[in-house]
């Protein structure tokens, strides 16, 4: 093929358009196949990378579907968990406000007992004044 | 359709307890709640506390158990909290009441919504009022679900005592007074007397009480005074006790055993002046049965006491014999105030009728 081409310039006595042709070619169809071989290496390397990466990838994704009911067991005890402290808040609630409740109450009798108290003491008074009164008078 | 009350008056069945206090609100209750036609009353004894011969068809009974004999259920459970249920088994709607005793396990009581009364906390440890070795409260407040059980106390005295206990501030508690069924039928003649009760331990100080009663009886200006004891069941001998070895003439001193509600008001009603002489008490119903009689008090001044008797009491500041000597010396020796003690503990005893406690009770248990 290179005869063909460059006989019939040749001819034509263009031997040094030839000469300059043929460098670069000659220069190409050098280092062509070195990349082609350096291309083929990288590709295979690649290839040998997304083997190891899809191996991997397959790996994890066992691992994750093994995991699968762990995780639905985690789910499951945070929601219980979660239930029974919104329970127990519930409980903490009612119990603080029955406890106002009672203490409230207590309150109530308290006061009511203090002004019972008032009465009795009163009347006690009263009749030890009236006792008093009749000793000074015998 | 009728709900069903199951109460627990097994004190009723037991000789040494059918005539003590508690033993009382349990008569009382079951007496009054049958009245009551939300409620078809079955009464029940819990077997484990009967002696080991009793029986239903052959043992005496209560006089008011006794209308009941077709109706008793006699529990049965075991120490493990296992046993047989109630027949027909206790649905959702019915109620399970326990007067004082623990209550049974859920085996026993099924769906039925449950309710016991605290009386008091005398016997706890954790208020070293008085030792028991075995205190029966430990068990009753160990059977008790705070959460869905219905607790019934007498007092605001006994609700604090419970509320103070570590983890008990939130129980949801009712506060139900007791009540008297005693009518005053005393007309306006002249009253004279004393009358007390000498109950055995500590804190009844039935010592000092007597101590006291026996400088105002030595007094001359009380000498148309004389002593009065009531009694019931294993306090008889106790008082007789008392009084045998006290200064007082025989001639001057009465012990009266077991008597109807008739005969205590007529005792009561003829009296100048009740004594009240214990120093701690959850409820304290002999002194509104002396305010239904229209007879004067004398009290020791402690919780439950001022919340029963209000500005009704002659109170004594402690249960010293000086302390109680001079408030029955006051009482007895002014005729004013003994009308004016006599007047407010007529107006206050209006306030506890078995009436207006059943029905508050009643209200209750029905979740009102």
């Amino acid at each position: 093929m290179l005869l063909l081409v460059v006989c019939p310039l040749l001819v034509v006595n263009r031997l040094p358009m030839v000469f300059a042709l043929m460098v670069p070619a000659l220069a190409m169809l050098t280092v062509l196949p070195l990349r082609m071989s350096s291309l083929e290496r990288k590709i295979s390397s690649l290839e040998k990378s997304l083997s190891l990466q899809d191996d991997v990838l397959h790996k994890l994704a066992n691992d994750l579907i093994a995991l699968r009911p762990t995780i639905s067991e985690y789910r499951a005890d945070f929601e219980q968990r979660w239930s029974d402290l919104e329970r127990l808040e519930l409980e903490r609630q009612e119990a603080l406000q029955q406890f106002q409740r009672s203490m409230l109450a207590i309150t109530r009798e308290s006061q009511v007992r203090t002004e019972s108290l008032a009465v009795a003491e009163r009347l006690r008074f009263e009749a030890l004044a009236r006792s008093v009164e009749s000793r000074q008078r015998m | 359709m009728t709900r069903r009350l199951f109460i627990d008056v097994t004190r009723l069945a037991i000789p040494v307890h059918r005539h003590s206090g508690i033993a009382r609100i349990g008569r009382e209750l079951l007496d009054c709640l049958n009245r009551d036609t939300q409620f078809e009353v079955i009464p029940v004894l819990q077997e484990r506390f009967l002696s080991d011969d009793f029986d239903v068809s052959t043992s005496t009974l209560d006089p008011v158990l006794f209308e009941f004999r077709d109706r008793v259920q006699v529990c049965n459970e075991n120490k493990m909290g296992g046993g047989v249920m109630l027949s027909p088994s206790p649905q959702s709607e019915d109620v399970f009441l326990s007067t004082h005793l623990p209550l049974p396990s859920r085996s026993v009581t099924g769906d039925a919504k449950r309710a016991i009364i605290i009386h008091d906390l005398i016997h706890h440890p954790s208020l070293m009022r008085e030792t028991d070795e075995n205190p029966v409260i430990l068990q009753v407040l160990d059977s008790i679900d705070i959460a869905s059980d219905l607790v019934v106390v007498p007092s605001y005295t006994t609700l604090i005592d419970l509320m103070s206990l570590p983890g008990w501030e939130s129980v949801k508690p009712c506060v139900v007074p007791w009540g008297s069924n005693l009518v005053n039928q005393a007309s306006g003649a002249q009253r004279a007397g004393i009358v007390t009760l000498l109950q055995p331990g500590g804190r009844k100080n039935a010592q000092a009480a007597l101590d006291a009663i026996e400088v105002v009886l030595s007094d001359e200006r009380f000498k148309e005074h004389d002593l009065t004891v009531i009694a019931t069941g294993r306090m008889v001998r106790s008082a007789q006790d008392f009084l045998q070895e006290s200064r007082l003439p025989n001639d001057r001193w009465t012990v009266m055993s077991d008597i109807t509600d008739q005969k205590l008001t007529e005792v009561l009603g003829r009296s100048a002046l009740f004594m009240y002489p214990s120093s701690f008490e959850g409820f304290g119903l002999p002194v509104i049965e002396a305010f239904a009689c229209g007879t004067p008090v004398v009290a020791v001044l402690n919780s439950s006491s001022l919340g029963v008797g209000g500005g009704a009491v002659c109170y004594s500041t402690s249960p010293s014999p000086r302390d109680l000597g001079e408030a029955i010396s006051l009482v007895l020796s002014d005729d004013e105030y003994r009308a004016q003690l006599s007047q407010l503990g007529k107006i206050r005893s209006a306030q506890f009728s078995w009436k207006s406690a059943t029905d508050r009770l009643t209200r209750a248990l029905l979740g009102n």
